[in-house]
């Protein structure tokens, strides 16, 4: 394995766990391993989205 | 709180993980999150691979996350065939990560889906049933459009990344 680079705050990281534990500024200080990285970097909507899974999961299991 | 995932894509011969990409625009170069009209492929030839993985970073209270399935909407321009190492069936185990390139691949070689495949396509652990209880990655997804000497430029498809996530 090589590097890990942050995509959205691209500073680059010699191993996964450093890379999890990092505060990405770009991502207001979350962290990879909190939704609140996703929803300031690349799934703006991860709130919407993953209620929206749980009323589908929810309907599934009425079936 | 539901868990974390993101997708994650390799680079190069040393494998250089860019961990949550913003798009998985293909093309010339072996390369992340690259622009499009900055790499255009030449009509007959290919994109590099694309090297992806599902990871979940954290399980926020979940259980289990399985049932990994990928496909493609919307119609690439020309000929151009996407092609891909998911499938339904048959599944050859995990591949191992080899230098992404823009020869025809030999990882690749199944057509990738356009709607959801009815059940999982992409491993974890290196089978399809496979399944997550904590942090970790799929399997690797790997990718690639092949062009014909006909094929111009304008096409922008949509793909896909899904999982189920148990409570």
């Amino acid at each position: 394995m090589g590097t890990v680079r942050c995509s959205p705050c691209q500073k680059v990281f010699a191993t996964k766990a450093e890379y999890l534990k990092h505060k990405c500024e770009k991502a207001g200080g979350a962290m990879p391993t909190e939704p609140e990285y996703l929803i300031k970097t690349t799934t703006p909507h991860f709130a919407k989205i993953s209620a929206s899974a749980v009323e589908r999961g929810e309907a599934k299991k009425k079936k | 709180m539901a868990a974390t995932v993101q997708i994650n894509e390799f680079n190069t011969a040393g494998e250089s993980e860019e961990s949550n990409i913003t798009n998985s625009n293909m093309g010339s170069s072996d390369a992340p999150n690259l622009v499009a009209a900055d790499y255009p492929v030449v009509p007959g030839e290919n994109t590099y691979e694309k090297w992806q993985r599902i990871e979940v970073t954290a399980m926020g209270g979940s259980s289990k996350i399985d049932n990994l399935k990928v496909w493609r909407t919307t119609a690439l321009g020309g000929s151009a065939v996407h092609v891909t190492n998911a499938r339904i069936a048959a599944y050859g185990g995990a591949d191992a990560f080899a230098t992404p390139v823009a020869t025809d691949s030999s990882v690749a070689d199944q057509t990738m889906p356009t709607s959801e495949p009815a059940t999982a396509n992409l491993g974890i652990g290196g089978a399809l049933a496979g399944s997550l209880a904590a942090a970790g990655s799929s399997d690797y997804l790997v990718h690639q459009i092949q062009t014909d000497a006909g094929d111009v430029v304008g096409a922008s498809t949509t793909m896909h990344y899904q999982y189920d996530e148990t409570a």
